[in-house]
């Protein structure tokens, strides 16, 4: 079913970007990465306005949890009613994260698969070609093996000199940066989580394309550059806190100045009083 | 806490997803190659060279002795210079080709290529695809592109050709001339003394498998799904047929008939003189990448799933699969090729613990090997 689904049309979209552009592997990894992230970007900005919404609630969850340290059910009662006002789901910066995930990983495998670098694993991709798609023969399979070396890289085996994964490491660690600014008014555990997570997943990322096929280190090096570029379009789009970025100039859209406006000027206590 | 433990969890998932179907390197596992002859089967099983009883699995001898080893993996199927007294190996992992000295109670290494401390002169690729003997030169396709002809006396080079892509196929060499194709989608045809060029032939997909000559034409299938009828002179393509997959299996042929399987599991029967499709059995297995196999009687044609494990018998006649099949308890992967030879299947599994199986071919009831587990192992 997985097959069916996700990695058997994303081989095939691999193949005919291969063959329509070039038939240079690199061409046709960084347009289908280009596309799977674009058919996600409506969930990577709910995630991103998602965590920023709760980034800027920050202060206020930080007073509710004083208020109600000794009352837990109190706090949670609080803390939901807050997001609903604020108009958050807490699971909004989650939820989108898991449905990206089996795509990002299907991308993944169609990549490897298709890349083949032994005998073993060009024995299991023609179960995943479409000998005709519609009654069309599309004539991919004599498109296989592919050609898969470009510059000093065989896609299909991991980078020798390690340039890959170092760039990989470092778009990583950069996209992080951008998606999670330091907020001090953040609880100090969500900050050692966040800085954990700044050095663990650029180096697991870096880990995998040191050991794995330089292919999926394209992949994952063209996905970090197009995130980079879908924050600054979100950055447009969504103006942030100043407390979180003081030095953001940009005009937030109008109708997330209005929300934030009416949200600012909400008391914590009325908030407290009214579930009182 | 608990964001912790659910940023743990989607890193464990990353990494389970990422490293489920991974490539490294160099593949553990392989699809090793066998030969038998005089009541010994020669077996190059992932690590090491293997030398058995034919009768009933008895280890002969291994090289190298030790269990740790640093040949192979090994896809290239042994080839056995009887009057040389010489089985050549060649592996995948190490790049190397090996010549043993099997004439004596153990084996020793006659020479290999590259030669041991002239570090460069040597095949850049893996070896794939099995070598052929013929008029004293050893020639084998291997990964960095070339066919390298090799001197079976010392292993020195006698000369290499040079073509678009990996040469992962056996060569056929037919009155001096040698037929090889290569992933570049070319048949190429060169002088066997020289290594010169004669000829070259664009066919439709990628080549992985051996040329067969029936008469005075060669058949060969491609990657593209088809299985061309080629003027061995010329190089002309005189005709082709279009199966639904590709073809990676070596032929079967007798007669004026062609056996052959696409990898989806299709086996076709083709009059090679008429050109008439005899009959096509769709999904015969689920996956076929070893040779087919005919018996002594022509009764018989064998065919190994690669991903069951299993070889299925059909008629050769009508194209009916027979109600029996070879099924060991435990039956692993079959991507080599499986064996005929003095009255036994031979098959080499991967991803059990047993690395050469010998059924009976009158019942198809294994009988024996090695190394013997205890089924379900």
């Amino acid at each position: 079913m997985w097959d069916m689904l996700l990695i058997n049309p994303l081989i095939n979209l691999l193949l005919v970007f291969y063959k329509y552009l070039g038939q240079e592997p690199i061409v046709a990894i960084a347009l289908l990465t280009l596309l799977t992230r674009l058919a996600l970007m409506p969930l990577t900005f709910s995630q991103q306005k998602s965590v920023r919404k709760q980034q800027e609630l920050q202060p206020r969850l930080k007073e509710l949890q004083e208020k109600y340290k000794d009352d837990k059910e109190a706090l949670a009662r609080e803390q939901m009613k807050l997001f609903n006002e604020a108009g958050i789901n807490p699971m909004g910066g989650c939820l989108p994260l898991l449905i990206q995930f089996p795509l990002m990983i299907a991308v993944y495998q169609a990549i490897i698969k298709t890349l083949a670098a032994s005998p073993l694993e060009l024995l299991a991709l023609p179960r995943h070609i479409y000998s005709n798609f519609f009654g069309v023969d599309l004539g991919l399979s004599q498109l296989i093996p592919l050609k898969s070396t470009f510059l000093w890289l065989d896609l299909a085996l991991p980078d020798p000199l390690f340039i890959l994964p170092i760039l990989v490491v470092f778009t990583t660690w950069l996209q992080q940066k951008l998606l999670t600014p330091a907020n001090p008014a953040a609880d100090p555990q969500t900050q050692s989580m966040n800085q954990s997570m700044m050095i663990t997943m650029p180096l697991m990322m870096g880990f995998i394309t040191m050991n794995y096929a330089s292919g999926l280190g394209v992949y994952f090096l063209i996905g970090n550059l197009v995130g980079m570029l879908q924050y600054a379009l979100f950055r447009q789009h969504y103006q942030m806190p100043a407390a979180t970025a003081p030095e953001t100039t940009a005009k937030p859209a109008p109708r997330e100045e209005k929300k934030e406006r009416e949200l600012r000027r909400k008391p914590v206590e009325k908030t407290r009083s009214r579930s009182k | 806490m608990k964001r912790w433990l659910g940023w743990l969890a989607v890193l464990a998932l990353a990494m389970l997803g990422l490293s489920g179907c991974a490539s490294q390197q160099v593949p553990q596992v392989s699809w090793p190659g066998l030969t038998v002859a005089d009541g010994k089967v020669y077996a190059a099983a992932t690590t090491h060279v293997l030398a058995l009883d034919a009768q009933n699995g008895t280890l002969l001898w291994q090289f190298p002795e030790e269990e740790k080893s640093k040949l192979g993996p090994f896809y290239a199927t042994p080839v056995l210079v009887a009057d040389e007294g010489l089985l050549i190996v060649a592996g995948f992992g190490d790049k190397t080709v090996y010549a043993l000295r099997v004439d004596g109670s153990k084996p020793t290494i006659a020479w290999q290529f590259p030669q041991t401390g002239t570090g460069n002169g040597g095949a850049k690729g893996q070896y794939v695809g099995a070598g052929t003997v013929a008029e004293g030169l050893f020639l084998i396709g291997n990964g960095d592109g070339h066919l390298y002809a090799l001197k079976v006396k010392d292993g020195t080079l006698a000369w290499s050709f040079a073509t678009g892509d990996r040469v992962w196929a056996q060569p056929l060499v037919q009155d001096g001339t040698v037929y090889v194709g290569s992933l570049d989608h070319f048949l190429y045809a060169l002088d066997l003394k020289s290594g010169n060029l004669l000829w070259k032939t664009r066919l439709n997909g990628a080549v992985a498998t051996a040329p067969v000559l029936i008469g005075e034409h060669l058949w060969i299938g491609d990657f593209g799904h088809k299985i061309s009828e080629i003027d061995p002179l010329s190089g002309e393509v005189l005709w082709s047929y279009q199966g639904d997959s590709w073809f990676w299996a070596h032929c079967a042929v007798q007669g004026e008939v062609l056996y052959a399987a696409d990898v989806k599991g299709t086996v076709y029967a083709l009059n090679t003189r008429t050109h008439e499709l005899l009959w096509k059995t769709p999904e015969v297995v689920r996956t076929v990448r070893g040779a087919l196999v005919l018996d002594p009687e022509g009764q018989r044609l064998f065919v190994e799933d690669y991903e069951l494990g299993e070889v299925r018998a059909m008629d050769p006649l009508t194209g009916q699969v027979a109600a029996w099949r070879i099924r060991p308890q435990n039956p692993g992967r079959l991507p080599g090729d499986a064996v005929l030879a003095e009255g036994k299947l031979y098959t080499m599994p991967i991803m059990v613990t047993a690395k050469v199986q010998a059924f009976e071919l009158t019942n198809g009831t294994l009988a024996w090997q090695y190394p013997d587990v205890p089924s379900g192992q």
